[in-house]
Order: structure tokens, then C-alpha cells, then sequence
């Protein structure tokens, strides 16, 4: 085991977060540790208003934490600049969102390369990619469809392909299964931890679905800003991730 | 979106593409191919008979005009030095030089009216004919002549004989029908011999006018439209073939 | 885009009427030759009347070749055109052409019915003027085209037709493309003897178009040969003591600038050598003003309608921006920038003007086109020459790019806004 598979994939120090909010200050996020090991499965759970979307948007680098430390994939995000953080939730985050997120006019091979395109890489190879990571996710016939034409569990498909074609370290996944079918769900469910099985994707997953809440290594909840229960590995078979 | 959006990029090209095309529809060219062979070159001496000046109308229905109309057109270029009251003597002064100096293809004289009516002696009208066509047909010419028809039946010859002034002559010069008649023959005889000593051709306008009633003129002075054509006809009969150009 | 579309296609339509009402007004001024064409005169000049736009000709001057010459080399000049004429017996046809169904009369002639039922009594023949002219450099000579084509070069056997000839037949501008194919007989008189006696010397010549022309004052045109031919029988009068009979065929020339500014120094140069001479430029100058002026009124009027279509696109795009925030965020959370983001706005606002920009040429092409033959069937009804209707290729390509661009810059302030949505968006309920 190197030093770098060491580190934990997500550590956060004494991470506080405010929002101006009609005029006073309100503050989301209340001195929040956490630490996530690499290849681990977190799920993030909280009453509406609590901070989960805050907590998620400051580990995918969708927002400037406001203090504290935030290091997700070796990347320390505090201070970063605006393409800096780009570049970071290009390469190192994956999004997976309850709403799928798919832009409605591209195909969903299109979809897929977007992320790809995004990083540079060349058509043909873009396309390439697209097709391997639409068979990955079980699409390989769907690929020229737009979104529209495919079911929502298709859809979350799509979306899953696009979040790890850049092979991120995270997939940070909110409500992943929120607008599905339990068939659907469980479906997604099922390629969400294979990703942690077979890439060692570590996944922080806000969820109010308790089937998808079980396949967790470990369960976050935050209360009114603050992180309440685990905050270290259980039950994970470490030998595994090595 | 994007894909209607190429669609409308495309149709629109198609639209200005087609719009431009209509633009460039040029008008057509009616335009022949020149003329490369030379004009055929038609010069007229004649009296009375054949001059175009004497009204406007005229100037489109004289023979020689139908002739130059019927037989060359375009290709051919008509020098008309007819006038009412020319003597053969007087075409050999006044014209014969420029005339020759055209190179003609073609020559048509038809000149004894006032000959006849100022009593040309038959000798004198013999030398200056002669002299005339020997000219004017030393470029290899075609040369028609034409005889002297029965001329107290033409109108002009009886408006003549009720009042001379209106052919320029005097009353002593206009010759009586009988006198007259004798003279057509001897004319008509000088015509033929000096025609054929130079290879000309006599076109007979006596025999195409016999049967006129010599009342018919549209004016008292020239041929009626119907005997104008008769004479043009004549004329176009003995014109070679290499001539015509229509 | 709708917008951009009729925007554009408003400032295309306005711009070539205005670009083609200009080109008219300046060619009934020129009849239709440059701007910076001097017509000389066979005459000497007037003392004191050199700055004139038109003055009155002195005493009447033989125009030599020589004197042409000379005009050639004077600076700036860029051509001469010599102005050939004679006076010729014009015999129009005595029928119409076969399967036509004109009515070749008299115009008071009251038996001629364009029915054709009644037999015409033929055009008598009539005076006129033969025009010898170098057709080949049209745009240099005040001649158009009404009807069929020019003569072709070197023939001397093809010419043209004024209006003026139509009109001794009896026959309106209506008919005359029915013209175009008949012949007609010329003749040129000569003296030939001494005592004034007269040879004609007769050709006959295709009608190959109806066209109306300043250059000389005549009902025949065609190139210089065909005349040069009858003046050289006219002229040989003079060796049988017609005094009458012209010196020169010359009856004027048309001597080319090679600009308007030195269109009154070649004047100068013209009366130097001894001839009269005018041109419009006095009259151009002003006009042009006036011209210009609507110009910019009318191109204006165009590009405040595509500046409020590019409001509107604006407007629409912001629309968009708000519409498409969670949109946005996802971009931005896939990894996207914000310059890539500005990009994607500008793009579909380029997109959108450019679009907008073709369809609006299309149907201001269109729009033009349906003007210009509305008016082109004005003036023919009125009797005068119709209007080319061409179209400067740099009006439909500047409209489109000015669509284009104006969209981009349009899609500036959206782009910018879209730029700045919170990558947040993406999560945000």
C-alpha cells in the first residue's frame, strides 16, 4: 500500500459554510469533519434544509469551501480558482444528480462525450469512449437515442456513464434514485456499487432510499449543519480496496 | 434545436443559391454570324421607268428596289443612279465613271425614254450604250439591258403627248405614235447588238408590258405596282444563280 | 431569429433599392453613360461658358480624326469615342415579319387594326440619322438596351432602333422586342455629277434590338462601319461641288475622365484644342449629395431594425439563461468553464444571426426582385428603359456578417450572465 492510497480520498477539516439569505446570514454548514477512505460508499442522509446539496456542491468543487480544509482526490480545494475547479470536477468528481441532468438535444452518446470533450480528447477517440462506457452501463443500443426516448432508469444510465468518463476518484450522487421506479432503482443501485467494486470509486451518496442507504459502508446525517454518526470506516474490508 | 437549425442554414443556401441562379439568366443572343462573302454589288441606270425619287411610296415599289429586295438583301448593296429624264449619253457623262469605280456584280440599264422623246439618232444611242456597257462591264459584270416596250400604251408616253412640259421635252421633240414605233424597233435592234457583241442580256420588258393596258398607273408617271413587279420578275430571270442571295 | 430574418431582409431590400434608385437617377443623367463622361461637340467652343454643365456650341467645327487624337492624349482622359452619323433614307419593312401580328402602317393610318384583318397601307419610307458608335464598351456609352441585343461587332449588316423609329410605324415600346428580326433599307445619298445629280447608294440591315441612345441624334444605331461606308458615299459628293456634304463623319465624341474631379480640367484641354464640349458634372455632384443622404437614411432605417432585432435576441437569450440555469450547472459540474459556457451563448447567438441573416437575404433578395419588376413594369408602361436588376454581392454578404456579428455582440451580455450561473445550479432544487 502506498503512501497516496493512504490518504483518505475526502477529508474535511472544520469545513463552515454561511449563505446571505434575505438579508441575514444563515449558516448551512457547522464545523463539519469527515473523512472518507478511498473505494469507500458513504451515504449522506438529512432532513430537507439540513446542508446535504451545500455539502455535496463544496465536495464536488461546485462551490469555494468558505473555511477549513477540503481535500478530495489529493486536491486541496480551498483557494482554487474558477478553471482550477473546473479542471478538479473534470477530473476527480463525478456527478450524479436526482433530475439526470442529460442535455435534452444530444444524443445519449453525445451526452457522454460532452464530459469528454471537456477534457480535450479527440472525436474519434471520443466516440470510442462513449460507446465502451454507454456497454459498460448495459446502453450499448441506446446510444443514438436522445434523452426523451429513454426510460428514467436509462436515463440515470446515461447519466452514471457520463459522471465516470473521465474516470474520476468520486461520484458524488444526489438522489440518484429519487425520480425512478423501484425496478429502475434498483438497477442503479446495483451499477452504483459496482462502480465501487470494480474501479474503486469512492461514492458519497445523498439518498432518502433505504435500499440504496443499505449498500452503504457507512451512513452520514447531517442535522442542522452539523455531521452526526459515522465519520470513520465500518465494516469495510480494507484488504479489499488494496 | 441544432439539427432544424442546420436544416434552416441549408434551405436558406438552397434559397439564395436558386435565387441567384435566376439572376444570372442572361439575355439571349440573337446575334447571326457575319456575313464573311463580300456584297454583291447592284448598280442601276435608268430613265424614268426605274427612279424611286418621284414619290416616297416610290421609293419602296421601284423595280430595281423589288429586284434588289427579292434577290440580295442583306448581302448585297443596290447603287441606284436612275432619274427621270436620263439619256443613255447622260449615264455615260455623269455616272458611268463612278458606277464602274464600284466594281459591280451586277449592272441593270434600262435607259430609252427620253432618248426616244428628245430624238436621240440611232447611231448616237448605239455609241453611247455601247461605250456604257463596255464600262460598266469590264469587272465581269452581269449586265442586263432592257428593250424598249410599246411605249405609246404606257401612261407617262400619253401624258407626254398631252403636255410635254411634264417630260421635259418640247412639243416638236415628242415623236407621233407611228414615228415612235419605228424608232422602238430600231432601238430595240441597237439593244440586241450591243448586248450581244458584249455579253449582256436583253431582258425583254417590251413583251412583259405588251399586255398592259397603259392605263392602269398609279400616277402618270411610273408603272403601276402590278407592272412594277412584272418588271422585277423579268429582271430576276436573267440573273445567275451565284448572284442571288435569297 | 424571426426577427434577425426580417431585419435583415428589410436592410437588403432597402439597401439595393437605394443602390439601384442611385444607379437610375445617375444614369437618366448620364443616359446611361460613367459619371465622368464629357460629350464634345462639332463645334468651337463658347468664350465665357467653359464651367457649364451644358453651354451653347459655337460655330459649327468639322470633328477630325486628328482633333480626336489629340483629345486622346490629353491627362486623365482614359478613352475617345468618336460619334459617327449620316443622314440616310430609312424604307422599313412593307410587311411584318411572318407569324407576327404587328401592324406595320402609318400611325394614322385608321385601316390598320392589330387584329391584322384589314391590309395596311406599308410605312411610307422617312428621313433619319445612321449612329456609328463602338458598341463593345457599354458602360462607357449612353446606350441601353430595350429589346434583343446589340449589333455584333464588325457587322454591317445588324443595328439597333430607337424608340423614334417604333414610332414611325406606329408602334409603342410594347412591341418592341415584335421589331427585332425585320429588316430595314437605308439609303445615303450622294451627289455624283456635277448639276446636283443624286446616286443612293442602298444597303439593307437586320434589327437586332430597340435600344434608346444619347450619343448621337439618330433612329439607327450600330458600329462605326456600316456608317463610315454611307459617309464615305455622302462625303464623295464633295468632289461634284457639294459644299454641303460633311467633312468629317464625326458629329461627336464621348471623351472618358478617369474621375469626376478632373472632368472640368479635360473640359479645359478640349476648349484648348478648340472644341465645345458639356457634361453633367455640376448636376452629378449635387444629385450624388442627395443620393447619399437617402442612401444612409434608408440603410439606417435597416440597421435600427436589425439593432432591435439584436435586442430582441438578447432579450431571448437572457430568457434562455434563466430558463437554462440548472442547465448551466451541469455543464459547469461535468467540468466546464466559464469561458466554455460564454462560448456555447456566443456560438448560438452567431448561430441565430447567421441563420436569420440567410433567410432574411433570401426574402429581402426576394423582396427586391418583386420591387424591381413592379417598377421596371412602371417605367416600361411610362416608355422608358427599365432598371437592371442586379444586385452588388456585398449587400447579401454584409447583411448576413452585420446579422451575424450584431447577434454575437448581442449575445454578449447573456453569454456573460450564463458564464457567471453557479455551478451550484446543478443541485439546487
Amino acid at each position: 500500500m502506498t503512501a497516496a492510497e493512504q490518504e483518505p480520498t475526502i477529508l474535511v477539516e472544520g469545513l463552515s459554510h454561511t449563505y446571505a439569505r434575505r438579508g441575514s446570514a444563515v449558516e448551512v454548514l457547522r464545523d463539519v469533519r469527515l473523512r472518507v477512505e478511498r473505494g469507500a460508499y458513504a451515504s449522506l442522509v438529512g432532513p430537507s434544509g439540513s446542508g446535504k446539496s451545500t455539502l455535496l456542491s463544496v465536495l464536488g468543487g461546485l462551490e469555494r469551501p468558505q473555511s477549513g480544509t477540503v481535500v478530495v482526490g489529493g486536491t486541496e480545494l480551498t483557494g482554487l480558482s474558477g478553471d482550477a475547479l473546473a479542471r478538479f470536477r473534470r477530473s476527480t468528481v463525478g456527478f450524479v444528480f436526482q433530475h439526470f441532468g442529460l442535455l435534452d438535444t444530444l444524443t445519449a452518446s453525445e451526452n457522454v462525450e460532452l464530459a469528454l470533450t471537456l477534457g480535450g480528447m479527440s472525436r474519434a477517440a471520443r466516440r470510442r469512449r462513449a460507446d465502451e462506457l454507454l456497454g459498460d452501463v448495459g446502453l450499448a443500443g441506446r446510444a443514438e437515442h436522445r434523452p426523451f426516448e429513454l426510460s428514467g432508469g436509462e436515463r440515470q444510465r446515461v447519466a452514471i456513464a457520463r459522471a465516470i468518463a473521465n474516470e474520476p476518484e468520486v461520484i458524488l450522487a444526489d438522489e440518484p434514485t429519487g425520480n425512478l421506479d423501484v425496478d429502475s432503482a434498483a438497477a442503479v443501485a446495483a451499477l452504483l456499487e459496482s462502480l465501487r467494486d470494480e474501479r474503486g470509486t469512492t461514492l458519497v451518496v445523498v439518498t432518502h432510499n433505504p435500499a440504496l442507504a443499505a449498500l452503504a459502508d457507512f451512513h452520514l446525517r447531517l442535522v442542522d449543519g452539523q455531521l452526526v454518526g459515522a465519520t470513520a470506516l465500518e465494516g469495510v474490508d480494507r484488504d479489499r480496496l488494496a | 434545436m441544432r439539427r432544424a437549425g442546420l436544416g434552416a442554414v441549408l434551405g436558406a443556401l438552397a434559397l439564395v443559391g436558386a435565387l441567384a441562379g435566376c439572376g444570372t439568366a442572361a439575355s439571349v443572343s440573337g446575334a447571326k454570324p457575319n456575313v464573311t462573302k463580300p456584297p454583291v454589288v447592284d448598280v442601276v441606270f435608268g430613265g424614268i421607268e426605274s427612279s424611286e425619287v418621284s414619290s416616297r411610296s416610290a421609293v419602296r415599289s421601284a423595280w430595281p428596289k423589288l429586284l434588289y429586295r427579292s434577290v440580295l438583301g442583306t448581302a448585297g448593296q443596290l447603287y441606284d443612279f436612275a432619274q427621270p429624264g436620263q439619256t443613255v449619253a447622260g449615264a455615260l457623262a455623269e455616272d458611268r465613271a463612278v458606277g464602274a469605280r464600284l466594281h459591280p456584280d451586277l449592272v441593270t440599264i434600262w435607259i430609252s425614254t427620253a432618248d426616244l422623246l428628245n430624238g436621240t439618232p440611232l447611231a448616237a444611242y448605239r455609241l453611247a450604250l455601247d461605250a456604257l456597257v463596255a464600262s460598266v462591264g469590264k469587272s465581269g459584270a452581269t449586265v442586263l439591258i432592257a428593250n424598249v416596250p410599246s411605249f405609246e400604251r404606257l401612261p407617262f408616253y400619253q401624258a407626254c403627248l398631252l403636255d410635254p412640259s411634264l417630260c421635259g421635252a418640247s412639243r416638236r421633240t415628242v415623236p407621233s405614235p407611228a414615228a415612235l414605233q419605228r424608232a422602238i424597233a430600231g432601238y430595240n435592234a441597237v439593244i440586241a447588238s450591243v448586248a450581244s457583241a458584249h455579253k449582256a442580256r436583253v431582258v425583254d420588258v417590251a413583251a412583259v408590258l405588251a399586255h398592259t393596258s397603259g392605263l392602269s398607273g398609279a400616277s402618270i408617271s411610273v408603272l403601276s405596282a402590278a407592272e412594277e413587279s412584272a418588271v422585277e420578275r423579268a429582271f430576276a430571270a436573267d440573273i445567275p444563280k451565284r448572284l442571288r442571295r435569297r | 431569429m424571426v426577427s434577425v430574418a426580417l431585419a435583415a431582409s428589410l436592410l437588403t431590400a432597402l439597401v439595393a433599392v437605394a443602390t439601384t434608385a442611385r444607379t437610375r437617377v445617375l444614369d437618366q443623367i448620364t443616359h446611361g453613360g460613367p459619371l465622368s463622361s464629357i460629350s464634345v461637340s462639332a463645334a468651337a467652343p463658347s468664350p465665357g461658358q467653359g464651367g457649364l454643365d451644358n453651354p451653347t456650341p459655337g460655330h459649327a467645327k468639322a470633328l477630325t480624326g486628328a482633333a480626336l487624337a489629340q483629345m486622346g492624349r490629353i491627362a486623365h482622359v482614359t478613352a475617345v469615342i468618336p460619334v459617327l452619323q449620316d443622314r440616310v433614307i430609312v424604307v422599313p419593312p412593307a410587311a411584318p415579319p411572318s407569324g407576327s401580328r404587328l401592324c406595320l402602317a402609318p400611325p394614322d393610318n385608321e385601316s390598320c387594326h392589330p387584329s391584322g384583318t384589314a391590309s395596311p397601307v406599308a410605312v411610307p419610307a422617312f428621313d433619319d440619322s445612321i449612329v456609328g458608335i463602338n458598341l463593345s464598351d457599354r458602360s462607357s456609352i449612353p446606350v441601353s438596351l430595350l429589346a434583343g441585343t446589340y449589333p455584333s461587332p464588325r457587322s454591317t449588316t445588324e443595328l439597333d432602333v430607337t424608340l423614334s423609329y417604333l414610332s414611325h410605324l406606329g408602334l409603342g415600346q410594347q412591341q418592341a422586342s415584335e421589331i427585332v428580326g425585320t429588316d430595314v433599307e437605308i439609303g445615303a445619298f450622294s451627289v455624283v455629277a456635277r448639276g446636283f445629280r443624286i446616286g443612293l447608294r442602298w444597303t439593307t440591315a437586320e434589327i437586332v434590338g430597340v435600344v434608346t441612345q444619347q450619343a448621337g441624334s439618330g433612329g439607327l444605331l450600330t458600329y462605326p462601319g456600316l456608317v463610315r461606308a454611307d459617309f464615305a458615299w455622302t462625303a464623295a459628293g464633295r468632289a461634284f461641288g457639294d459644299s454641303d456634304a460633311p467633312k468629317s463623319p464625326y458629329v461627336a465624341a464621348l471623351v472618358q475622365a478617369d474621375q469626376l474631379s478632373h472632368v472640368q480640367g479635360v473640359r479645359n484641354a478640349i476648349a484648348a484644342i478648340g472644341y465645345s464640349s458639356s457634361a453633367p458634372q455640376d448636376v452629378i455632384v449635387s444629385v450624388e449629395k442627395y443620393l447619399h443622404v437617402i442612401e444612409i437614411i434608408l440603410t439606417a432605417i435597416g440597421a435600427v431594425a436589425l439593432v432591435i432585432a439584436a435586442l430582441g435576441i438578447a432579450n431571448a437569450l437572457l430568457a434562455s439563461v434563466r430558463e437554462r440555469r440548472r442547465e448551466i450547472g451541469v455543464m459547469k459540474a461535468i467540468g466546464a468553464r466559464d469561458f466554455d459556457v460564454m462560448r456555447t451563448f456566443l456560438i448560438e447567438a452567431g448561430f441565430l444571426g447567421l441563420v436569420g441573416g440567410l433567410l432574411g437575404v433570401a426574402l429581402g433578395i426576394g423582396v427586391f426582385l418583386g420591387i424591381g419588376s413592379i417598377a421596371n413594369g412602371y417605367l416600361i408602361a411610362q416608355g422608358l428603359p427599365g432598371v437592371p436588376i442586379t444586385l452588388a454581392w456585398q449587400i447579401p454578404v454584409g447583411a448576413v456578417l452585420g446579422a451575424t456579428v450584431i447577434s454575437v455582440l448581442a449575445g454578449a451580455v447573456p453569454a456573460g450572465r450564463a458564464a457567471r450561473v453557479a455551478a451550484r445550479q446543478a443541485v439546487e432544487a
